[in-house]
């Protein structure tokens, strides 16, 4: 009888618990009549940032009372299949983050999201203070918009919103570090070194009694350390590998310095990077590189590591879950004063990441104007306040009242590791970095396997580069056409003028690169 | 209804090229009449050409721009080539009609061959039928990009149409731009063992354009072109004379300001190098390369005490 009622009770239970999910289901994917409502997409985790939009809804809907924000916060590991068929499906929300890792996202962006060249030249009406009454939505940013995320250079176009600067940082458990007596970050990589020997020494465990190691890592986490370390002692290849001394080397420009001998994994610098990641995987966990970035974060948050490599926006999270007091600093690099790497390090290496990041566009939808009015708002007055509040971010847009927190420090580009080894030579160095962590391997023999593997598919890679640049010279063609013809119209501005005179510009030096890179291609490609 | 296109070109001397030519046969004009014996085929091949000459000889107050061509325009701008494809098809007949179209046709995504084929046809039929001066100029410059980028191994096709264009509007933007282009196409025809000395006089024989903006790209791009040959001399130079002209803005300006102070400080001209990078780090204080160019000041700095 009693088995009975308790599944009876178990019945009503399931029943309205199956009812409140269905009515909250209903409330977030409908909407009241006459009641207009802007879906906003995105795959950020960080509960800080959540209720910030949560609360940001809410004040919007306060001063709009016929329009209703509801955000959609869908898992990183699914977002891009999950925004593909959104937008296939033509039920995509108004409101869009960009994913970075998606490989085709310019061409999606170019085919489906508005261009907001309108309305980044205005001033934003949100914003409260009196230098902005006058001055361009864009300029209120701290970078002027002037990012991938936000800016299409090759298109002339301003597709994307960002809310964040960009920048890593290294965390660590002050508690710990503490209770072991080494001095507060930042410190060189000899002086981590000594502080990973003292743990050893002083015989930290962690909850379930197993010794603590000095780096917990995760993919994510030991692919932001490994920046940093191969970024600080190849910084003399920034000024070889910079062919048309701009001082700034690119993919395309490393793949063409390798096809031709300017740089190999045998090179010195190259040697000696791969030399440190190895000595960096060391302070690490096994198996680090098989963890996803939350594995890796719920490791240290349970003490199972000393310090962990990672976006400065993760400082939010790890304040709000770890139950000890969490340290940040810069990545633990070489110096100059380096024994082994000093001879190879001409400063510090760059933490701030110069430009904006977690941008946000609008799809092309008979709500496209009221969408563009929520991101206004969103990076107006009272909404970056509230987002630097709750979050502590370094947010995009500035305000001179207000000082940054984060001290990321300034110096050479940490691109390089991206450029080597995530580009024209992903797969290889995927498939033989392995061999860089094994004692019986090591940075010698991965050089020259890379020497075998690398070469064909900087060869493809490249090669592919030229056919997508020679694909954008040809979109920009019609849009310099209409700008022409625009221009061309009795009674058009000098805008129209100056923006055809700018097109043509950034067209004829990506003509030029692309001329370059087909007449690289026939000398130095196997076909 | 939106005026007609038309106060960038010299009109007089365009027209004046157009009626007295005497390279008709050069430029891709029809080149021999059609006789009795080959007239049906040649009726059927030429049918939208001939199309557009009687639209255009029935109704000639519809070269004038539509008005709803400029939406149209502006949304090819905006990267919808697919919309304004479908704007374009339903206005009224017209050159300028059949320019727009052709250039959303180019616009539209994706990208296919039958488009680029469709848009080169209606542009030949616009120089064969007739249009206006500017109708005619976009169609030269279009039907030239069409032989230069959308072309495999059409790098004689598209110098032709960029000399015509040249010749018929030598005032006009576009044509100012297509110097710019045929520098690129002369450059890449030298053999790569030409000596600097040869490659020099061969950019003091190129066309040069008329205007600024256009003098300026035509100056970097032999820059770059001079770089890729290690000439750093020869390459300052154009890269200081581009800069000097003062209509590069933003990003563009940036890395030009860069490009002189790097090149110069690699050519021991340590004066040149400081002004440029001054410059730069002055005016682009938020540039991701701020600390490298400083860096490279204290360098400089260090040199000139020694």
């Amino acid at each position: 009888m009693s088995k009975n009622r308790i599944g009876y009770a178990l019945i009503v239970v399931v029943t309205l618990v199956a009812f409140v999910v269905a009515r909250r289901n209903y409330l977030a994917t409908t909407s009241e009549p006459g009641i207009v409502t802007i879906r906003f997409g995105h795959f950020l985790i960080d509960p800080a940032f959540r209720r910030f939009i949560d609360r940001a809804a809410e004040a919007y809907a306060r001063l709009h009372p016929e329009v209703r924000v509801k955000q959609l916060d869908i898992p990183q590991q699914v977002y891009m299949q999950w925004q593909r068929t959104q937008i296939v499906g033509e039920t995509a929300p108004e409101i869009m983050q960009f994913a970075y890792f998606n490989p085709a996202i310019e061409e999606m962006v170019m085919q489906h999201f508005i261009v907001l060249n309108d309305w980044v030249e205005q001033p934003n009406p949100y914003r409260t203070d009196a230098a902005s009454q006058t001055m361009s939505w864009r300029d209120t940013f701290v970078d002027g918009l002037n990012s991938r995320d936000a800016y299409s250079e090759k298109l002339r176009a301003y597709f994307g919103i960002p809310l964040l600067m960009g920048g890593y940082r290294f965390f660590y458990n002050e508690t710990m570090r503490a209770e072991i007596g080494e001095p507060v970050g930042p410190w060189t990589f000899q002086e981590f070194r000594q502080v990973a020997e003292r743990l050893k020494a002083t015989g930290q465990v962690d909850m379930s009694g197993r010794p603590v190691t000095p780096i917990v890592a995760s993919n994510f986490s030991s692919y932001s350390t490994f920046k940093m370390l191969f970024s600080s002692v190849t910084q003399p290849l920034l000024f070889s590998l910079d062919r048309n001394c701009d001082l700034l080397v690119n993919g395309r420009d490393t793949a063409m310095g390798f096809l031709e001998g300017r740089w190999s994994y045998r090179s010195e610098e190259v040697q000696a990077a791969l030399r440190l990641i190895k000595e960096g995987s060391e302070l690490m966990n096994a198996g680090f590189s098989q963890l996803h970035k939350q594995d890796g974060i719920l490791q240290f948050l349970q003490g199972r590591g000393l310090a962990m490599g990672g976006a400065h926006i993760d400082l939010t999270l790890l304040n709000e879950m770890a139950s000890f007091k969490v340290g940040e600093t810069g990545f633990p690099v070489p110096d100059a004063e380096d024994p082994v790497y000093g001879r190879y390090v001409l400063g510090p290496v760059n933490e701030r990441s110069g430009s904006s990041t977690l941008a946000l566009g609008v799809l092309r939808s008979p709500q496209q104007n009221r969408a563009v009015d929520f991101l206004q708002f969103l990076t107006g007055t009272e909404m970056t306040a509230l987002l630097r509040k709750e979050t502590g971010w370094r947010v995009s847009v500035s305000d001179p009242r207000t000082d940054e927190k984060l001290n990321l420090q300034e110096g050479y580009p940490e691109t390089l590791f991206d450029y080597m080894n995530t580009q024209g030579s992903l797969l290889s160095y995927q498939q033989n970095a392995h061999m860089l962590f094994r004692s019986d391997l090591g940075p010698v023999v991965f050089a020259e396997k890379m020497a075998m593997d690398a070469p064909r598919e900087q060869q493809v890679w490249l090669s592919a580069q030229a056919t997508m640049l020679r694909q954008t010279l040809r979109q920009q063609e019609a849009a310099i056409m209409a700008h022409w013809a625009l221009s061309q119209v009795e009674g058009a501005d000098e805008k129209e003028v100056r923006m055809l005179d700018e097109f043509l510009e950034v067209n004829n030096r990506q003509e030029a690169d692309f001329r370059r890179m087909a007449r690289f291609l026939i000398r130095h490609v196997d076909r | 209804m939106l005026p007609a296109f038309g106060h960038d070109l010299d009109l007089e001397l365009g027209g004046q090229a157009m009626e007295n030519d005497p390279d008709q046969e050069r430029r891709g004009r029809p080149k021999k009449p059609a006789t009795m014996r080959n007239l049906p085929t040649t009726m059927i091949k030429r049918a939208p050409i001939l199309g557009m000459g009687l639209a255009i000889l029935v109704c000639p107050g519809l070269s004038a721009v539509d008005s709803g061509l400029r939406e149209a325009w502006e949304q090819v701008a905006n990267y919808s080539g697919a919309e304004a494809v479908d704007r374009f098809a339903a206005a009224t007949l017209s050159p300028e009609r059949q320019l727009g179209l052709a250039t959303a046709l180019l616009g539209r995504y994706p990208q296919t061959v039958q488009n680029v084929d469709r848009a080169e046809e209606l542009l030949r039929a616009v120089l064969a039928g007739g249009s206006n001066a500017e109708t005619r100029c976009g169609s030269l410059y279009v039907l030239a990009r069409i032989e230069h980028l959308f072309r495999d191994n059409h790098d004689q096709q598209a110098a032709q149409y960029y000399r015509q264009l040249l010749g018929e509007f030598p005032a006009s933007r576009l044509a100012d731009n297509a110097a710019v282009k045929l520098a690129l196409l002369e450059l890449a025809a030298l053999p790569k063992e030409a000596s600097p000395v040869d490659v020099r006089a061969r950019i003091a024989r190129l066309d040069q354009p008329r205007r600024l903006a256009s003098q300026s790209d035509f100056h970097l791009v032999v820059a770059e072109f001079l770089l890729e040959r290690d000439d750093l001399e020869a390459a300052l130079e154009h890269l200081v004379t581009s800069r000097d002209l003062g209509t590069v803005r933003g990003k563009s300006r940036a890395s030009l300001d860069v490009q002189v102070g790097r090149v110069a400080s690699l050519l021991h001209r340590g004066e040149l190098a400081r002004v440029a990078y001054g410059r730069f780090l002055s005016e682009f204080p938020m540039d991701e390369r701020n600390f490298m160019v400083r860096e490279e000041v204290k360098k400089l700095a260090a040199k000139q005490v020694r």
